[in-house]
């Protein structure tokens, strides 16, 4: 759930914020408000065309984070700063191909604190995204859907990834 | 009940129009990275900070020189697949949302031809 400018509010809350809302069903345009959602769309959603006429789905603001929304939604985050850093790669290699100041001026940044610090988040999201995704394609073959087993798989993807990065870094 | 036409049923392309094409790319990009990813992981991080005539040895070497193609390959294949996916679930205008498909896609590629061409360039 969230409030009028879009932050989050507790579930505690909602019993003040519910009532706040029927209040509010008298001073506000029809078209502005879902029924359903019980959302109120102010200025921030504006006229745009669905989100003021139709709550979309999933609704991440009215749930309390939970350990598989979480790696849900890490999977995808750790999947795009994953892509950008390909392009690193690729910038890495041709640096190798071109030889010169261009490959000393990289390799140098890569060596660096802040260069070994990118390449240290990198190394835990590719470890990350390679044992979550691991997790996937076993359930996409039907292997581990028990709640249990969600939960179990889960830390193990966690503690995994820490493994390994520590295991390239260190080793 | 099936609001289906028997041609569409037929074709199975469903509602995306392209059925379960992309899905099963993408499972199937995954399983080759497993194996690659876990190599690159392991290799790289003695490569970095390296003379440039050590790495050059390195890439030039035929198995290395492989791994390093079919690796740049399948990840952007891949990376490709899954930003496709994260821009059509929060993009919803249509046109904004084919753009930056088609973008992303011509960035990776970019950067993919870029990585295997220098691999080649070095090793042979």
């Amino acid at each position: 759930m969230s409030n009028a400018k879009g932050h989050a509010i507790g579930m505690k809350q909602l019993g003040t914020m519910a009532q706040a809302q029927i209040l509010l069903l008298y001073i506000i345009p029809k078209e502005k408000y879902h029924p359903q959602f019980s959302i109120i769309c102010f200025s921030e959603f504006g006229e745009t065309e669905n989100l003021s006429t139709r709550p979309l789905s999933p609704h991440l603001q009215v749930y309390r984070p939970q350990i598989t929304s979480v790696m849900s939604i890490l999977h995808r985050i750790t999947g795009v700063i994953i892509a950008l850093g390909a392009i690193a790669i690729s910038l890495w290699i041709e640096s190798v191909a071109r030889g010169g100041a261009w490959y000393e001026s990289l390799s140098g940044f890569l060596v660096s604190v802040p260069g070994k610090s990118l390449l240290i988040i990198w190394t835990l999201c590719t470890a990350y995204h390679l044992c979550n995704g691991i997790r996937h394609l076993a359930w996409d073959i039907g292997y581990g859907f028990e709640i249990s087993q969600v939960y179990r798989t889960g830390k193990l993807v966690v503690l995994l990834a820490v493994i390994i990065t520590a295991g390239v870094w260190l080793i | 009940m099936r609001l289906e036409l028997p041609l569409a049923r037929v074709k199975g392309l469903g509602t995306s129009g392209e059925g379960s094409h992309h899905w099963w790319r993408q499972r199937l990009s995954a399983l080759v990275l497993i194996p690659l990813t876990f190599w690159f992981l392991f290799s790289i991080v003695d490569q970095l900070g390296q003379g440039h005539y050590m790495v050059q040895e390195w890439i030039a070497d035929p198995f290395t020189a492989c791994c390093l193609i079919l690796y740049s390959i399948f990840m952007f294949y891949h990376a490709q697949l899954g930003l496709q996916v994260v821009i059509e679930d929060y993009v919803h205008n249509r046109g904004i949302r084919l753009t930056l498909v088609l973008f992303s896609r011509a960035v990776l590629l970019l950067f993919g031809i870029l990585a295997v061409f220098s691999v080649l360039r070095i090793a042979l």
